[in-house]
């Protein structure tokens, strides 16, 4: 189970962000924060456990709604090490766990999570849809997960300022052809929204629903029906999809 | 709440009943906390995950093989 390829893909990861983390925000802080932010935003109107996958060094962390409790992972721990700095400077009695996980094998309950939420995750990690399994697996009936990415694009201004940010991706490992399709996986996850980030439309937010299922028992033979709640249980405020202007960036 | 990573008891401590919320990334099987070695115990993996710093370190690669 460990071992094997996959983890010399994290190791080698663990080793790209252990040289980045003293410059990552000075560097990549401007880039992404606007991101970062927006999702944030979104998650503030939510309730109850949140989880953040790739936390990074923790840039995120002082915005959430202080009811919240929020989980933060990482793979790296010198990033991990920089965000539970920035937990103890500011005080944030909200982050309940700080732990170092592969965000393709989680060491939590299945259903544990109200949001789940991975911003800029899925184009560094070996295999993205055994990490989009897994955040479905965490997140409750009826929760949210929330996906921030790059997604290649040829054309126009996202064109070339992915040429222009291709020596960076490289250096994070970031892969410039990472289609949209590699998180489009999960039958239990519903689209919600799809939004392009400021600047340049160079970053996507995915927001899925994660479907309400029941009538697990159906006859052998039979296809299986699953019941699919267009509305979520009271107080998690789902109200249908919203699609944003995808040409608006 | 209080005696999270981030409270009172100072780095190094971990609230115990989250840790207990936690599972084994391989089996996905519940984790016995042993407080005195600062490992998080999966049997049915036979590996004993490592605390750091206050830090569950949840990576098999990371973890102490359990004798048989």
């Amino acid at each position: 189970m460990s071992g094997g390829l996959s983890s010399i893909d994290s190791i080698a990861v663990r080793r790209a962000y252990a040289r980045w983390a003293p410059m990552y925000d000075l560097v990549f802080g401007s880039l992404v924060d606007f991101g970062r932010r927006q999702a944030v935003d979104h998650i503030n109107a939510r309730h109850g456990r949140v989880l953040e996958v790739g936390v990074g060094t923790g840039v995120s962390l002082p915005h959430y709604r202080r009811d919240l409790k929020i989980s933060a992972i990482d793979l790296s721990p010198e990033m991990l090490a920089r965000a539970r700095a920035r937990i103890a400077k500011h005080g944030l009695e909200n982050i309940e766990e700080v732990a170092e996980m592969d965000a393709s094998d989680l060491a939590f309950e299945a259903g544990r999570f109200d949001v789940v939420v991975a911003m800029y995750v899925l184009t560094v990690v070996p295999d993205p849809g055994r990490v989009m399994a897994e955040l479905e697996r965490v997140c409750a009936p009826g929760g949210e997960v929330i996906i921030i990415s790059h997604f290649a694009q040829d054309e126009g201004l996202r064109g070339w300022a992915e040429r222009k940010l291709a020596p960076l991706s490289a250096a994070l490992g970031w892969r410039p052809d990472f289609s949209r399709d590699n998180v489009m996986t999960r039958s239990g996850l519903r689209l919600v929204e799809e939004r392009r980030m400021k600047p340049f439309g160079l970053f996507t937010m995915l927001r899925f629903v994660r479907e309400v299922e029941w009538a697990e028992a159906s006859p052998p033979g039979e296809e299986r029906r699953v019941h699919k709640r267009r509305e979520a249980a009271p107080g998690r405020g789902y109200n249908g999809a919203t699609l944003s202007d995808p040409a608006a960036g | 709440m209080g005696d999270n990573m981030t409270g009172k008891k100072g780095l190094g401590r971990v609230d115990a009943k989250l840790l207990e919320l936690l599972v084994c990334p391989v089996t996905k099987t519940r984790l016995v906390y042993d407080e005195a070695a600062q490992e998080l115990v999966s049997e049915a993996a036979r590996l004993a995950y490592p605390i750091r710093d206050g830090i569950p370190i949840m990576l098999p690669e990371e973890a102490r093989q359990l004798p048989d």
